[in-house]
C-alpha cells in the first residue's frame, strides 16, 4: 500500500484529503506508481471528484507534453554515434597512485626534514638536487597530458552499439594507455625520455607510508557527505 | 595492486558506457545551455566519478550515482555561471516571443517547455526525472540527495505551476495562485476550521 507523506501536505491547495486519498496519491497516479490496489481507490474517488479529475488530466497533458518538448533533443543527444574524444580522453587519464597534492607535501616534507637534520651544508647539497627534481617532475607533469592523449585516442572505442559482445573488443584498448604504451611514447624531448621513469619513482616512494592514512585528502570533505549517503 | 587496477579498468568501462545517459541528463540540467557547456559538465561528471570511484558502493545501478555525482556537479560548478550566461542573454533571443502562432497545441508546448526551462533547477529536476527519464520518487530522491518527501512537494509545486501556464493558454480563466481553491473547497475548508 502506498504510504502518504503528511508532512508534505500542508498547504490549503490539499484539499483531496478525504477518503485518505491526497496530493501525493494523485501524482503517483499520474506517473504509474501506485499498486493495483491503491490505483482502484485512486479511480472510484476520481469519479465523484470532479475536480481531482481535471487536476490528473492536466498532470498527464503535462507529461505528455514535456516528453513530447523534449523528445527532439533527447533523440538528437541518443543518435550521436560518437564520443567526443575529451571523454575518452578524461577517462584514460592514467590513474594517479595517490594524488598528487600527496605526493607533492609528501616531497615538501621529505625536503624540510633533510634541510632541518642535515645542517647548513648537507641542506645546501640535499636541496640542490631536489629542487632540480622538481623542476623536472613540474617539466614532466606539463607535459604529461600531451603525451597521454596523443597515445590515447581509441578510434574504436564506442560505447554506443549496445550488443554486448563488442565488450571484449574495447577491453584491452582501455587497458593499453595507462600500461603498455610507455615504451612507444612519442617524446618531445630526449631530456625526459631517461629521466621520466627516473624522476616519477622518487615522489611516491618518500610517502609511501603515508598512503594508507590519508588516502584522498584534497576533497576528504566533499567525500564523507557522498559517503554517508552514497548507499543505492 | 593488479586488483585494483583490473577494478580500475572495469568502473572506467562501466562509466563510459554511461556517457549517453550522462549527456542526456546534461541536457536536462542546461536545457538552454550549448552543447560545450553540456559537453563541460559531463566532461567534470567523468572526472569526479573516477576520482570518486570508490563511494559507488556496487550496490544498484551505476547509473544513478553517475547521475547524482552529475547533479552534485552542476549544483556545485555550473549553475551559477549558467545562470549568469543567461541572464545576461538577450531576451529578445529567448525564443518564446519569436515562436511562430501555430496550432493551439503546439503553443501550449511551447509555453510549457518555456517554463519549464525557466524554472528553478532544484524544482525543475525533479519533474524532469520523473516525467521525462521515468525515474520512481525514490530514485529522484536518492538522484538529488533529499528525502521522497521533499521530492512530492517539488513535484506537487512544479505541476501547479506548470499547470497555471497551460491554462492561462487555453483561455480558461484561474487565478494561479488560486488554482485549486474553488468557493466549494473554501466553504470545506472553513466547515472544518469551525469544527
Amino acid at each position: 500500500m502506498y504510504k502518504k507523506d503528511s508532512d508534505t501536505d500542508k498547504s490549503p491547495s490539499n484539499i483531496h484529503i478525504f477518503d485518505g486519498i491526497g496530493e501525493a496519491d494523485l501524482h503517483a497516479y499520474v506517473d504509474g506508481h501506485l499498486d493495483t490496489a491503491r490505483r482502484k481507490e485512486v479511480e472510484y474517488y476520481l469519479r465523484r471528484n470532479p475536480d481531482a479529475a481535471a487536476q490528473i488530466r492536466d498532470y498527464a497533458t503535462l507529461n505528455t507534453l514535456l516528453r513530447e518538448g523534449f523528445a527532439e533533443e533527447l533523440a538528437a543527444i541518443d543518435a550521436q554515434e560518437t564520443v567526443p574524444p575529451r571523454f575518452l580522453a578524461a577517462l584514460n587519464r592514467p590513474q594517479p597512485r595517490f594524488p598528487v597534492f600527496a605526493a607533492r607535501a609528501a616531497a615538501f616534507a621529505f625536503l624540510c626534514l633533510a634541510a632541518a637534520g642535515g645542517g647548513w651544508m648537507a641542506a645546501k647539497h640535499g636541496a640542490a638536487p631536489s629542487e632540480n627534481q622538481l623542476q623536472e617532475a613540474a617539466l614532466h607533469s606539463v607535459s604529461a597530458p600531451e603525451t597521454e592523449t596523443a597515445v590515447a585516442p581509441l578510434p574504436d572505442f564506442n560505447p554506443y552499439p549496445v550488443p554486448v559482445p563488442v565488450v571484449p573488443d574495447y577491453v584491452p584498448a582501455i587497458q593499453q594507455p595507462a600500461v603498455q604504451t610507455a615504451p612507444s611514447l612519442p617524446v618531445p624531448s630526449t631530456e625526459y625520455q631517461g629521466g621520466e621513469a627516473d624522476i616519477i619513482r622518487p615522489l611516491p616512494d618518500p610517502a609511501g607510508t603515508a598512503h594508507d592514512a590519508d588516502a584522498m585528502p584534497p576533497a576528504s570533505q566533499s567525500g564523507q557527505t557522498e559517503t554517508e549517503t552514497l548507499s543505492f | 595492486m593488479r586488483n585494483t587496477d583490473d577494478e580500475y579498468t572495469e568502473v572506467r568501462q562501466m562509466i563510459a558506457r554511461e556517457i549517453p545517459a550522462l549527456r542526456r541528463y546534461a541536457h536536462l540540467l542546461l536545457p538552454r545551455a550549448g552543447q560545450d557547456r553540456k559537453d563541460d559538465l559531463v566532461q567534470d561528471t567523468l572526472e569526479r566519478a573516477l576520482k570518486k570511484r570508490h563511494l559507488w558502493r556496487r550496490e544498484g545501478a551505476i547509473r544513478s550515482w553517475l547521475y547524482r555525482v552529475q547533479y552534485s556537479v552542476f549544483l556545485n560548478k555550473h549553475y551559477k555561471t549558467h545562470l549568469r550566461e543567461v541572464s545576461s542573454e538577450n531576451p529578445a533571443d529567448i525564443p518564446s516571443a519569436a515562436m511562430p502562432p501555430g496550432q493551439e497545441k503546439n503553443m501550449e508546448l511551447q509555453r510549457v517547455m518555456e517554463a519549464v526551462k525557466n524554472m528553478p533547477p532544484r524544482r525543475r529536476e525533479v519533474l524532469l526525472l520523473i516525467a521525462v527519464e521515468g525515474l520512481s520518487y525514490d530514485q529522484a530522491a536518492a538522484v538529488m540527495d533529499i528525502p521522497v518527501g521533499t521530492v512530492r512537494s517539488r513535484l506537487s509545486r512544479a505541476r501547479e505551476e506548470l499547470r497555471a501556464e497551460m491554462q492561462k493558454n487555453t483561455g480558461v480563466t484561474v487565478d494561479p495562485g488560486d488554482l485549486t481553491e474553488t468557493p466549494e473547497s473554501y466553504k470545506r475548508h472553513k466547515d472544518i476550521d469551525n469544527v
